[in-house]
């Protein structure tokens, strides 16, 4: 069939089809979509974004995303015992480790009830046994830095000892191009994972 | 030639169309995209208004708005010999929140001499000195840009023979 160029075609149906049975476009008054010929939503290519007003493509996401720093937050219990809080990729960088006594533990005393944060290969990497009095409310920060060279799992261990009752929340900064929070056990930990650090502005 | 004609009974056109006389395309071929490209088979921008649903494209300034706010890191390998590494350029606005600088351990022959700064032409510590090769050594300086201005780290050898290190920027806004 020979190809038919109009260049004073200036419009056409609301709904055009590319090509036989191909996707189409189709325009109303406050939108125009891109469809598969199975009526779904079709991705589009395009140019990387210059312009205010330009789409911006995958790529410019992506590489906005992987500067942003993240951060995990666990909630723990006096008899929480250990778990693992999240796998991280390769890279990964911690930035921070904060843990947030909210009161005083009950019975407990500051040798036989502690908190320790850290990874499989090294269980207080980041927070140790004395780095935590959980006989005094407070917020524990540890601002010690650690790249991760091969992919890695976080962990806790909570060393309940005398203690009787109590609570604790764990959190974690970190910049990483993927991390993969998981529901380890029957606990409630890794309840929160957010790609950013909120709206701050 | 007729100026212009519109027929809206058309409902279906050729898989690939051409916008005007050698002018943008819209490819439909490829049953798995819709390609916008330039005459010469380029991709080209698209302009859009600003998404307002969740299936709604998005813009540019969309996406710079939501990066504005949120801290990002910055991460630049060193060595003892690197003289002056620059960074990147921080846009106006741009705050610098923290800088690390961390060593492998190894700067052999380092003395007093050897130091690493971070800051920019006009201060070169600005942002960061006091750097340790026996430890990780961090800086919160805060300090916010006014203008567009390049990030450096400078490295002074001093009497080092080797050792690298890392040095990590956090920071809001954009570094360029």
């Amino acid at each position: 069939m020979a190809t038919v160029k109009k260049y004073n075609l200036a419009g056409v149906g609301a709904n055009v089809e590319l090509g036989k049975q191909g996707s189409y476009i189709s325009g109303n008054a406050s939108s125009i979509g891109f469809y598969t010929s199975g009526d779904a939503l079709q991705k589009i290519a395009i140019a990387n974004a210059t312009a205010s007003d330009h789409a911006v493509t995958k790529a410019q996401l992506d590489d906005i995303a992987s500067d942003l720093i993240q951060h995990i937050t666990v909630d723990v219990d006096y008899n929480s015992g250990s778990a693992n809080i999240a796998t991280i990729a390769s890279g990964s960088r911690i930035l921070s480790v904060t843990v947030d006594v909210p009161g005083i533990w009950g019975s407990a005393d500051t040798t036989t009830s502690y908190i320790e944060v850290g990874d499989t290969s090294n269980g207080s990497r980041f927070i140790r046994a004395t780095d935590v009095d959980v006989t005094k409310i407070g917020q524990y920060h540890s601002q010690y830095q650690y790249e991760y060279s091969a992919e890695s799992v976080m962990s806790y261990e909570v060393t309940t000892g005398n203690a009787t009752g109590g609570s604790a929340t764990i959190s974690i900064v970190l910049a990483s191009d993927s991390v993969s929070v998981t529901d380890y056990g029957s606990i409630n930990n890794a309840q929160n994972s957010n790609s950013d650090l909120g709206n701050i502005s | 030639m007729v100026d212009s004609v519109k027929n809206y009974g058309i409902a279906g056109v050729g898989a690939n169309v051409e916008l005007g006389k050698q002018g943008a395309k819209i490819i439909g071929s490829d049953s798995s995209q819709i390609s916008f490209q330039d005459k010469d088979g380029g991709a080209e921008n698209v302009f859009i208004a600003s998404g307002t649903g969740d299936t709604h494209g998005v813009t540019k300034t969309q996406l710079d708005n939501a990066k504005a706010p949120k801290v990002s890191i910055s991460k630049s390998a060193i060595a003892f010999n690197s003289g002056t590494i620059t960074v990147g350029e921080a846009q106006t606005n741009c705050t610098i929140h923290s800088v690390t600088v961390e060593s492998d351990g190894a700067w052999a022959d380092s003395n007093a001499t050897t130091e690493v700064t971070v800051g920019d032409d006009s201060d070169n510590a600005r942002l960061f000195a006091g750097f340790d090769d026996t430890a990780q050594v961090k800086v919160e300086p805060k300090h916010k840009y006014t203008s567009a201005t390049d990030i450096k780290i400078f490295v002074t050898q001093g009497g080092a023979t080797a050792g690298s290190g890392t040095a990590v920027i956090l920071f809001s806004g954009t570094i360029n």
